[in-house]
């Protein structure tokens, strides 16, 4: 078992070397780069907690490949169990980070992956799925970070990938040579990606026939040539220069997006997963959405019991925490917050066991967690709003408060309860407005939405799983329709016959 | 349920149906019960039904009409949708003798509907 420590994961993504870019310059250390390395943390948590013993029936699990423990997020799920632990995985990292921790989607890749070359060996007799194998033994063998690259640019939306004026706003083979493959174009939204040490790409949509240079699933060490990375903005991200330990809300955790550039990019035979089968396309995206909606069940429950504790404490700090209104705001957020929990873990408790052998979860019920997810931190974050009062987004800045001149000031009129040091209580409401509406709220909110596919996705994936024939031939059966009905036998009531 | 049930002469298949907690694939034998369901033809080892996406009961009977079952002791899993519980939430067995029907599935293959007792008949065919 090769289980790395946090220090030696975060020394591992410094030696990558990766070409990343910010703000318009190559980032060179960019582990220690201010804005870049509260997202390094919180993957190095994911490593931390594996290695202590009271999580580790959460974040380990036995490899079926090589009998050994493995990190949870190497995985590939052997049981219903295991997809309920998963989750539970996830929250216990949003519960310790309160922020996104990135290390999901290229778990949810890998088992998505798993079952689809299984099942394009099967039909097309390619040796997919035995590469593939290896390579999860690989990232197992040596607990390394996969980012699940999906996204594609998409340019205009009403053009099939090899209708684009410009192909290269989906990834796509440009070149197929005896000892692999050259790919070129570009992966948007990249959460994680420049923690991961490899990528794991996948096409973002059904390929029909005319798109087969673009039905294309690889594997790539995430500093290959010819792989860079634009370092996506969020909001408020610059609080992280300030240095101060105050401001930015949660200062030591933070989630990470970036556009990940491949310009023109070889990959060897024996990482290549998907090459042209345009058939089997549709089965993966749906695959991988479906995990990725089934993570969102838990990874956002565990940022939800952030702020539903901090709006706690921070009605403590107010002084108004006996008050009916607000204990029964954080019921409703705690009811909403458990609420996608139970989507969660329900979807993961009706696992199935597919033909490869690995476990899926109910992809009925994972779409409803997302759509779910869509919806109801929305509101969470409206009623933390509530509580907190105005103040979250009207304080004076650190630096007033560490001014000697000004410091007094705030120090006097911003106290709230007198049990609760002044900057205690400002540092909760910045913690608020982190997740609500600062950097924080790009994983909380705004992924939400559109992470794991925008909220129409998951309404297409539950109107095709619906059954609503059954639906409404239980509605005919109570209601007896189409009985014959003779309208000679109805009768006033008595009572009414009477009068 | 029980098994043994259907006691149907005259040549007939004779259709043995189980709950779908006493037995699925890999599990051990059901003890004798099972063992005279077995000898008896095809057997149907139904989920509970709470959201069928096909009618079990018209495929179970398709199926008891079906071209004659070479392997002695066939078992059909019939979940209605793709839960697969039947089956103890397993979508395919390895066993050639045993089928398994998750609502348009079959063995993990999606079939339309019109098609799934004949594939499940091909399947169980010697």
């Amino acid at each position: 078992m090769t289980l790395r420590t946090p220090e030696e994961f975060v020394q591992s993504i410094a030696d990558l070397g990766l070409e990343i870019y910010l703000f318009g310059d190559k980032v060179d250390d960019y582990v220690n780069h201010p804005i870049i390395r509260p997202s390094i943390n919180c993957i190095a948590m994911t490593y931390e907690l594996a290695r202590l013993p009271e999580y580790e029936d959460l974040m380990l699990a036995t490899s079926h490949l090589t009998g050994n423990k493995v990190n949870r997020f190497t995985h590939i799920h052997q049981s219903a169990g295991d997809l309920v632990k998963k989750v539970k995985m996830q929250r216990l990292l949003g519960q310790k980070t309160g922020s996104c921790f990135q290390r999901c989607v290229g778990m949810d890749a890998i088992n998505a992956l798993y079952s689809v070359t299984w099942e394009t060996d099967q039909a097309k007799g390619t040796d997919y799925h035995e590469r593939f194998r290896k390579y999860v033994q690989y990232l197992q063998d040596n607990d390394l970070v996969a980012d699940g690259a999906m996204t594609d640019a998409k340019g205009d939306r009403s053009l099939s990938p090899s209708q684009q004026p410009d192909p290269d706003v989906y990834v796509h083979v440009v070149e197929r040579r005896d000892d692999g493959i050259v790919v070129r174009g570009v992966k948007a939204h990249q959460t994680g990606a420049c923690n991961s040490h490899e990528i794991v790409v996948m096409p973002t949509i059904a390929m029909r026939p005319g798109d087969e240079d673009f039905a294309v699933s690889f594997s790539t060490p995430s500093n290959a040539p010819g792989i860079s990375y634009i370092y996506g903005r969020q909001s408020c991200d610059t609080r992280k220069l300030e240095e101060s330990d105050l401001d930015v809300g949660n200062m030591r955790y933070g989630g990470q997006e970036a556009l990940m550039v491949f310009d023109d990019v070889f990959v060897p035979w024996d990482r290549v997963y998907l090459c042209g089968e345009i058939e089997f396309t549709g089965a993966l995206v749906e695959r991988f959405a479906g995990f990725h909606r089934q993570s969102y069940g838990g990874c956002k429950v565990g940022v939800g019991d952030v702020l539903i504790g901090a709006a706690a404490l921070a009605a403590e700090y107010n002084g108004v925490a006996k008050a009916s209104h607000v204990k029964d705001k954080l019921i409703e957020m705690t009811h909403l917050n458990e609420t996608l929990f139970s989507c969660g873990i329900a979807c993961s408790a009706e696992g199935v066991k597919m033909p490869s052998g690995n476990y899926q979860i109910d992809m009925l019920l994972a779409n409803v967690c997302k759509q779910n997810v869509t919806r109801f931190p929305y509101e969470i974050a409206r009623l933390a709003e509530d509580i907190a009062g105005g103040l979250m987004v009207t304080m004076p800045s650190a630096q007033d408060l560490a001014d000697e001149r000004l410091g007094p000031i705030v120090e006097k009129f911003l106290v709230g309860n007198c049990d609760t040091p002044t900057i205690d209580r400002m540092r909760v409401l910045r913690l608020i407005e982190n997740l609500t509406i600062g950097a924080g709220a790009v994983g909380y909110r705004t992924e939400s939405m559109h992470g794991a596919g925008s909220p129409q996705a998951q309404r297409i994936m539950i109107a095709r799983q619906s059954n609503m024939d059954h639906k409404k031939e239980l509605a005919k059966a109570i209601a007896e329709v189409g009985r014959p009905w003779d309208k000679a036998k109805i009768k006033k009531p008595a009572a009414v016959a009477d009068a | 349920m029980g098994q043994g049930e259907d006691q149907e002469a005259g040549g007939r298949r004779r259709r043995v149906t189980v709950p779908a907690d006493r037995d699925a694939p890999g599990a051990s034998s059901g003890g004798d019960d099972a063992a005279v369901a077995r000898a008896a033809g095809l057997r149907v080892v139904y989920c509970g039904g709470c959201n069928p996406h096909i009618d079990r009961g018209a495929l179970a009977n398709e199926l008891e009409t079906a071209p004659v079952f070479a392997r002695p002791g066939s078992v059909v899993y019939l979940s209605g949708c793709p839960r697969a519980c039947a089956s103890g939430h397993q979508l395919a067995t390895d066993d050639p003798a045993a089928a398994v029907v998750a609502g348009a599935q079959v063995d993990g293959v999606q079939v339309p509907a019109a098609q799934i007792a004949a594939a499940v008949s091909a399947k169980l065919k010697e």
